[in-house]
């Protein structure tokens, strides 16, 4: 009852918190939105018809551009979806630096035990950062289903379930990402670093996940945010993960039979792997923390 | 966990208490406090109080000493709704959401009462307080709600830092009035001294930079005169950072007289010495 009440609060405070709307789904928009109209402004079938003989029968070059179209939309929604996770994470990581004097009360005086807790607002975390996700997907699909198509064909992921546990998996990584910074400050005693800290997942996800998606393969893939962007990718278009390539660049590879197709069960044990290992510095530090004193936090 | 308090043990002991922050030294500097009735402890600004109700809570980051709450220690205490409430602003969730949602969270956590909550906001702050966030509100609505949330938790003991800050004459009265009905030890915190002569029955402590002195009554305390000579028959010396000491006598010295004088004590604590 206590998780569900606690979970119930949190849920309505962050989907109430214009903060969240508007760098986590808004601003997500208008990316998604120049993807399609104005990266993608030159992508369009009489465009992509030149690339094949004259002779070609036209329901051959429908298909490629399908699929083209599919591969696409694929790509931009899973680097959406993770930049919006990742904006998520710097509101999560002010909330938890400043809820640990508010929680050490409540779970001391109240019948909220820390784990209940926590259960309750990490839940609250990944129901919001779903239904945010949703709210991007389904832009994603109209928006490039319009642009491409014209509403002809609808461009939907092949493989939803993966898209959502990716998507939940995610959200539970970020986290614990966040946890793992605001705890960290409070236990190097460095509250005055929280608005720089809480920025480092943001930072990262669009420099690792850009430099992921357009210009190089590799070890880059298996970072955790790589991890995100790559598996909704390969969900979303059923695509094939060839680690040595960019993800833009997979797609093309496979089809002329360059690289050598990864088992997305490898992707998953190292999302998985990053998830616990958060979890872990999560309740390492929860427990060595002991809270942040108010004249440093009004002093911020 | 579940910690089986019993019901006869009321009485919240600190035990050479050291606390205060990470910058700076200790704010509390070995007090030594017994709490089983209601109490008021009256300090001028910074003497730290504050910092007092902390440590009995269990929220200050930098402790030494024990804090005993019925006859366990503040540390271990966990899952305990009742036991402890207090108005203290840092222990509420940030949260944009409206008062009337968080305090629902908290009093539900806690096995209070929203509807005497509600009550005590209408009838002394404000009703459409209740939906405003907390951020939102003026100083003095601020307070309002802080303590009904700490008095309508309905705890074993009822911490209150400085209640009637930024109240108006009648609010004060109306929110002591609300003070002295609820049940629970209330343990009073405030530098202000009118309230006084309500509480004739409350034991009285004096806390001066860091350290405790008493327990007085109210009767008691308006009978002292204060005076810097040492006196033998002192029934209190507070000692002072800069080395000298004050003396509290029934005999020697300028007498308090009268409660309203007794903010003397503070000029004399504080910048006439």
């Amino acid at each position: 009852m206590a998780v569900l009440r606690v979970y119930k609060f949190y849920l309505r405070d962050v989907l109430s918190n214009g903060y969240f709307w508007f760098w986590s789904v808004f601003f997500m928009m208008f990316w998604l939105f120049m993807g399609a109209f104005v990266y993608g402004a030159r992508f369009t079938l009489d465009e992509f018809s030149k690339q094949f003989p004259i002779d070609m029968p036209s329901p051959v070059i429908e298909e490629a551009w399908r699929e083209s179209t599919l591969h696409y939309t694929a790509s931009w929604y899973g680097s959406i979806a993770l930049f919006s996770m990742s904006s998520i994470t710097i509101g999560l990581t002010q909330y938890i630096f400043y809820s640990t004097i508010p929680i050490r009360y409540l779970t001391k005086y109240s019948k909220a035990s820390p784990l209940k807790f926590y259960t309750g607002f990490t839940l609250s975390a990944i129901t919001s950062t779903a239904i945010y996700t949703l709210i991007l997907l389904i832009t994603s699909i109209l928006l490039y289903s319009y642009k491409f198509h014209g509403f002809k064909t609808i461009i939907s992921p092949k493989n939803m379930l993966g898209v959502v546990f990716t998507t939940i998996t995610g959200g539970l990584l970020m986290y614990f990402l966040s946890s793992t910074i605001a705890l960290l400050l409070i236990v190097l005693k460095k509250p005055k670093l929280l608005a720089l800290a809480s920025f480092v997942p943001y930072v990262l996800s669009f420099g690792l996940g850009m430099a992921g998606l357009i210009a190089t393969g590799g070890k880059i893939h298996f970072s955790p945010f790589n991890l995100i962007l790559l598996l909704n990718y390969h969900y979303y278009a059923e695509a094939t993960i060839i680690l040595d390539d960019p993800v833009t660049k997979m797609w093309y590879n496979a089809l002329i039979g360059i690289g050598q197709a990864a088992d997305p069960l490898k992707l998953w044990l190292a999302l998985i792997g990053w998830t616990l290992l958060f979890a872990t510095t999560t309740l390492i530090l929860f427990r060595k923390q002991r809270g942040i004193s108010i004249e440093e936090i009004v002093s911020l | 966990m579940w910690l089986r308090l019993k019901d006869d043990c009321m009485v919240i002991e600190l035990i050479d208490v050291f606390a205060g922050y990470r910058k700076g030294g200790f704010v509390l500097r070995g007090v030594n406090l017994r709490i089983s009735s209601n109490t008021i402890v009256l300090g001028p600004n910074g003497s730290g109080k504050t910092t007092l109700l902390r440590a009995i809570i269990g929220t200050v980051v930098s402790r030494k000493g024990r804090v005993v709450i019925d006859g366990v220690d503040v540390d271990s205490i966990n899952g305990s709704p009742g036991l402890v409430s207090a108005n203290l602003p840092e222990l509420v969730i940030r949260s944009r959401l409206p008062v009337k949602h968080i305090a629902s969270l908290y009093l539900d956590l806690v096995n209070g009462d929203y509807d005497h909550f509600k009550e005590i906001v209408s009838r002394i702050g404000e009703e459409n307080a209740l939906d405003k966030g907390l951020h939102e509100l003026s100083a003095g609505l601020r307070i309002v709600v802080l303590n009904a949330l700490a008095l309508a938790a309905k705890a074993k003991y009822i911490l209150l830092d400085e209640p009637f800050e930024n109240l108006d004459p009648a609010r004060r009265v109306a929110m002591l009035n609300e003070i002295v009905k609820s049940s629970g030890i209330k343990v009073m915190a405030t530098h202000t001294t009118w309230l006084l002569r309500t509480l004739d029955v409350w034991d009285i402590y004096l806390i001066v930079e860091g350290l405790i002195y008493g327990s007085l009554k109210q009767y008691e305390l308006i009978e002292l005169k204060i005076s810097r000579e040492p006196i033998s028959d002192a029934v209190l010396s507070i000692k002072l950072r800069s080395g000298s000491e004050v003396y509290l006598s029934r005999r020697t010295g300028v007498p308090l007289s009268s409660l309203d004088s007794l903010d003397k004590l503070y000029e004399v604590l504080t910048w006439q010495y």
